[in-house]
């Protein structure tokens, strides 16, 4: 019975906790928060789901091999962002004078921090599962 | 000076807090033989040292630090000594992680998690080579 | 394409490492265990050629600074190029590539299988790269944050064989390290609430106005930055993870470690006391008394422990605590010939210990010995590994000809000049000490005989690196000019501040 009330209560609230975690990764230069903080979101939501159903079906999920190239892609991902500020001809990680500079309170404005964030915040959330499973693994 | 050295530190409480804290931290690391408390005491100093610095860019009678376009010319508190705060979480966290798992590793070695029979048992089984 | 590379240099070593730590493990997914390698290789020759590439512009044009994002100081961060990061920046990349010549062949072999051997080479990239951003850095913070990634990565370096022995010894150096770290950052949070800048220069310029009110808060933040990088780079009363760290890792582990690791936390601790808070600053409140007597403490210390040793790797992880001391006392010192013997001596240890390591992890290879006493005779059976310990050796006591000898006379010339006897007295003894132990290793090795002569081949590439190091130790004792060039120059321009 309590095993039954749960699997259905994480099975509704999962797509909020992970709404919720994609909302302040994408708003990390507006309001608080910010990469790390969203992707430690978004990974509590894969953890749950993990610690209500099982680590065979948490693996199933999201196996081995998928996290550990969301994790390589993530900070390759922030170097190639880099080195387009030095392709342009600027300096490394420019936003001046190669990419756009923000204004205050627009979301899509302020060039390479959005991007860059996403992909910080998708290899951290990839690295705090990969935590999880290593740390509760039983041989 | 106008204030006497005791209204001075009340003055600035976080700063004496947070040192107190720092003390407690690394007492506890030092003098605990369980491996799990040493632990926690390095995540209570590496507590402290947050507060420290996000009691540096505090102004007291100042707002966050969010822009608010109805009132661009409100006083913001400093918010450089949070953004370092935030890699100094994530620090402390993989630190955290990564002695975790070297606990459970020790522990299925050893069947203890206490430092002082650690080294008994590794010295029983060590007859060669001299530790200093 | 050329262009931009020689334009962007400073920063792209840094990224050539970090890229190819992440890229590692995406081929070893893939299972191209080839290019796993080459690419490993690959990195450490553009950290060698982009520190040889820049220390000509530097001799040339002097020091410069690489301004990160278009914004600059102090809303931007820098990173500053002069004689003292390229001389960190040349010895990391030649040091890195002779030990991954020597590690890679055997490196499966040694930890298990070929992921296992991935994993490693990423944790040597991830350190490589924090050690050259360290070298590079202008900022308190993000000195700070090199430093982290170098704790972790090191840490793990040594827990790579997964054994009983070097998982505790990986625990005491993760608590010790991370203590250390955060007495560090305390320090900087002292610094950064005195003068509201994280930048060194401006740190510096706002020191230098007002410090004579803050002088206490400024022994704190002093005394912070002494415990936390004194921990890390094992002087005297703080060592004690040091020889369980170093003698159970793997051997290009132990090697990497106590060769440039533990160098590039006292290079941390020179850019704070040197760059950012000043000489002046650091003499008038007796700091440099103090780093002198960690320093003698550590050669005397350090010395007598590792002459008790029975193992071979222990007692050259001891020694390294002595010849820390060394720089340390340089660095007390605080005139032009101390300093320029220290960073010197900084060098040519860093050929000395790898190559003495490189010769324990052969000896174990190839005979399994790993106690001295089992050691007789080995001179006959391998020739050429012996020689080079040979010279090795006569470099760490600081005979002339030999490389040693160049950073102790600079080191003996700047007690002379600031008079303190008790540092030539030291110095003498620290040499002395040295030969009582290592001496005694050559002795059991070519002087008794070893009734069950085995044959032993020495021709695999393991030994090319061996070789590579004795005969750069005996150059660099003939021909310093131009490491000294350099030494000297960052000493001036320390002290120039």
């Amino acid at each position: 019975m309590l095993d039954f009330i749960l699997k259905k209560v994480v099975l509704i609230l999962l797509p909020f906790i992970q709404m919720f975690g994609i909302y302040v990764i994408f708003h990390g230069h507006l309001s608080p928060g910010g990469s790390f903080a969203g992707g430690i979101i978004v990974a509590v939501g894969f953890i749950c789901y993990s610690l209500v159903f099982g680590a065979e079906k948490g693996q199933e999920k999201i196996p081995h091999k998928i996290t550990n190239l969301i994790e390589s892609f993530g900070t390759l991902w922030y170097g190639l962002m880099g080195l387009v500020g030095v392709l342009r001809g600027a300096g490394f990680l420019l936003n001046k004078g190669a990419v756009a500079v923000g204004q205050p309170g627009n979301l899509f404005s302020g060039g390479l921090i959005f991007l860059i964030t996403f992909g910080v915040g998708l290899k951290v959330a990839s690295t705090m599962v990969t935590l999880f499973f290593t740390l509760t693994e039983e041989e | 000076m106008e204030l006497t050295i005791g209204a001075k530190l009340l003055n600035n409480y976080p700063f004496l807090g947070s040192l107190i804290i720092f003390g407690i931290g690394c007492y506890t690391v030092l003098s605990n033989s369980n491996l799990l408390k040493k632990l926690l005491g390095i995540n209570i100093m590496e507590s402290s040292i947050f507060l420290f610095y996000v009691a540096t860019g505090n102004i007291r009678g100042g707002v966050p630090p969010i822009v608010d376009l109805a009132q661009p010319e409100a006083l913001y508190i400093n918010p450089l000594p949070t953004g370092l705060m935030l890699t100094g979480i994530v620090v402390s966290i993989s630190v955290t992680g990564f002695a975790l798992a070297l606990i459970i590793k020790l522990y299925r070695f050893y069947g203890t998690m206490d430092a002082n029979e650690i080294f008994e048992i590794r010295n029983e089984g060590k007859n060669n080579g001299s530790s200093s | 394409m050329v262009a931009l590379v020689k334009e962007n240099a400073p920063i792209l070593i840094v990224i050539a490492s970090l890229f190819s730590a992440y890229l590692l493990p995406v081929f070893m997914q893939y299972r191209r265990y080839g290019i796993v390698g080459f690419l490993a290789l690959a990195t450490q020759f553009f950290v060698l050629f982009g520190g040889i590439f820049l220390a000509t512009q530097v001799l040339a044009k002097g020091s410069f600074r690489y301004i990160l994002a278009g914004w600059e100081a102090p809303w931007g961060l820098e990173i500053t190029i002069d004689p003292l990061s390229t001389l960190f920046l040349i010895m990391i990349g030649l040091i890195n590539l002779l030990i991954l010549v020597y590690a890679l062949p055997s490196l499966a072999d040694e930890l298990g299988n070929k992921v296992r051997a991935t994993w490693f080479l990423t944790l040597f990239m991830l350190l490589t790269a924090a050690l050259c951003g360290m070298a590079l850095c202008h900022d308190l913070f993000n000195l700070y944050v090199f430093i982290e990634v170098a704790t972790i990565s090191g840490c793990a370096i040594v827990g790579a064989k997964g054994d009983a022995r070097s998982t505790e010894a990986t625990f005491k150096y993760l608590i010790l390290a991370t203590l250390g770290s955060c007495f560090v950052l305390g320090g900087i949070g002292f610094l950064y609430n005195l003068t509201g800048n994280l930048n060194m220069l401006f740190v510096n310029h706002e020191l230098a106005q007002t410090w004579s009110n803050y002088q206490y808060a400024l022994w704190v933040s002093l005394s912070f930055f002494i415990v936390g990088f004194g921990i890390k780079s094992a002087v005297f009363p703080l060592h004690v993870w040091l020889p369980d760290a170093h003698s159970s890792a793997i051997t290009p582990a132990s090697a990497v470690l106590s060769a440039i690791s533990v160098k590039g936390y006292v290079l941390g601790l020179v850019k704070v006391f040197y760059i950012a808070v000043g000489p002046l600053i650091v003499a008038s409140l007796n700091i440099s008394d103090i780093l002198l007597l960690l320093g003698m403490g550590s050669i005397i210390a350090g010395s007598i422990f590792a002459i008790a040793q029975t193992e071979l790797k222990r007692r050259f992880a001891f020694s390294t605590i002595a010849q820390i001391g060394y720089i340390f006392l340089g660095l007390g010192l605080n005139n032009q010939a101390g300093l320029t013997g220290a960073f010197f001596h900084i060098f040519s240890h860093a050929l000395i210990k790898t190559a003495l390591f490189l010769i324990a992890g052969f000896i174990l290879i190839k005979t399994g010995k790993s106690q001295i006493k089992d050691l007789t005779g080995i001179g006959k059976q391998m020739p050429l590994t012996m020689g080079a310990f040979t010279v090795v050796s006569l470099g760490m006591t600081g005979i002339p000809l030999f490389s040693g000898f160049i950073g102790k006379w600079n080191l003996l010339l700047g007690s002379l000049e600031a008079g303190n006897w008790l540092a030539i007295l030291v110095l003498l003894a620290g040499s002395i000490l040295a030969a009582i132990y290592l001496f005694p290793i050559i002795k059991q090795a070519y002087f008794t005989t070893n009734q069950d002569y085995a044959e032993l081949k020495e021709n695999t590439i393991m030994i090319v690196p061996i070789l590579i190091l004795a005969g750069t130790v005996l150059l660099l004792g003939i021909f310093p000019r131009p490491v000294l060039t350099l030494a000297s120059q960052a000493a001036s321009m320390l002290l120039g501040q």
